[in-house]
C-alpha cells in the first residue's frame, strides 16, 4: 500500500511539467525516437533525457532499443493506476454520505 | 448505482465532489454542526470517529481522529489519522466553509502538510439536498495532483476516442 502510494506521488510529480505531458500526448499517438523528440522541443537533448527519465522513474514510458536508437512509448497501465486512484477517493466520500444520509433517516 | 461524484475543475484548482441527500437541508445542516452525529457519520466504511474538541461556529474548531477498524483493510487496520477542521464562514443552513489541517493528537497542526480550503454547500429541491463539497488546495504538490488528474482524464479520454476508431 505504502509502496503504492509512493508510485503515485512519482507518477503525479511526472505529470505536473509540460514538456513532460507534451511528450506523453506525442508519444501516445506514435512510437518515438528520443532524437525525435529532442527536434519538437527548444530544449537541448540533456533536457530532454531527464525530462524520459522521470517519466520512466514512474513507469509511465516503456524505452526499447532500435539498432542505434532508444525507442519511446507509452505505457497505459500506469495512468490506469491513476484513475484507480480518483476512483478510491469517490468511493471513499461515497460510505461516508452513505453513512450519513442512514443517520438522517433514522433520525 | 454511483450515487457521489468527483468534478474536477483545473482553472479553478479544485475538486469538488456531490451527493444528493434524501433530507431536507436544516437536517443536513445539522449532520455537521452537532458533535455526536458528526461523529457517527464523517468516518468512511470501516472507520470510527472520535471528537476531542468541538466548537462548531466561525472561528471555532474540530479536533478529531479517524481509525480504522476493519482488518479487512489491511494495511490500513489500526492505523489512525488526526485533523482538525477550522471553521472560517457559516450561513446556516446554506453552507460553510473550514481549514482542513493534519494534526497530532494534542491539535497542533503537523509540519509540512497541506492546509485545504474546503467549502460546503447544501442546495434544497424537493426536500432533498445536494451536498456540494469543494476543495481547494494550497500546497504546491496538491496542486500538482489535481492538474495529473486533469491529465489522466484527457488521457483516458482519447485512449477511449482511440477505441473506437479501431473497433
Amino acid at each position: 500500500m505504502v509502496e503504492q502510494a509512493l508510485q503515485l506521488d512519482t507518477i503525479f510529480h511526472s505529470l505536473a511539467d509540460p514538456i513532460r505531458r507534451d511528450i506523453l500526448h506525442r508519444v501516445m499517438e506514435c512510437e518515438l525516437s528520443v532524437g525525435e523528440l529532442v527536434e519538437k522541443y527548444e530544449v537541448s537533448f540533456a533536457a530532454i533525457s531527464k525530462h524520459l527519465k522521470v517519466l520512466e522513474k514512474a513507469n509511465l514510458i516503456h524505452k526499447r532499443k532500435e539498432g542505434q536508437k532508444y525507442m519511446v512509448t507509452l505505457a497505459p497501465e500506469a495512468l490506469a493506476e491513476a484513475d484507480k486512484y480518483l476512483e478510491q477517493y469517490r468511493q471513499m466520500w461515497e460510505s461516508r454520505y452513505d453513512k450519513l444520509e442512514t443517520i438522517l433517516k433514522e433520525g | 448505482m454511483e450515487k457521489t461524484k468527483v468534478v474536477k475543475d483545473l482553472e479553478a484548482k479544485t475538486l469538488t465532489i456531490e451527493r444528493e441527500i434524501n433530507a431536507p437541508k436544516q437536517k443536513v445542516w445539522g449532520a455537521y454542526a452537532d458533535k455526536d452525529i458528526f461523529a457517527q457519520w464523517w468516518g468512511p466504511e470501516g472507520w470510527e470517529t472520535t471528537v476531542k474538541e468541538f466548537d462548531f461556529r466561525p472561528g471555532g474548531h474540530n479536533l478529531y481522529a479517524m481509525k480504522c477498524v476493519d482488518p479487512k483493510q489491511g494495511d490500513f487496520f489500526g492505523q489512525e489519522s488526526w485533523a482538525v477542521m477550522q471553521y472560517q464562514t457559516m450561513d446556516e443552513p446554506n453552507g460553510f466553509s473550514y481549514k482542513d489541517l493534519f494534526a497530532n493528537p494534542d491539535g497542533t497542526p503537523m509540519e509540512n502538510m497541506p492546509v485545504v480550503n474546503v467549502e460546503i454547500k447544501f442546495i434544497e429541491k424537493d426536500g432533498k439536498t445536494t451536498v456540494a463539497t469543494t476543495i481547494q488546495a494550497n500546497a504546491a504538490e496538491e496542486i500538482e495532483k489535481l492538474l495529473a488528474m486533469g491529465m489522466v482524464e484527457g488521457i483516458s479520454s482519447t485512449f477511449d476516442r482511440l477505441e473506437k476508431l479501431f473497433a
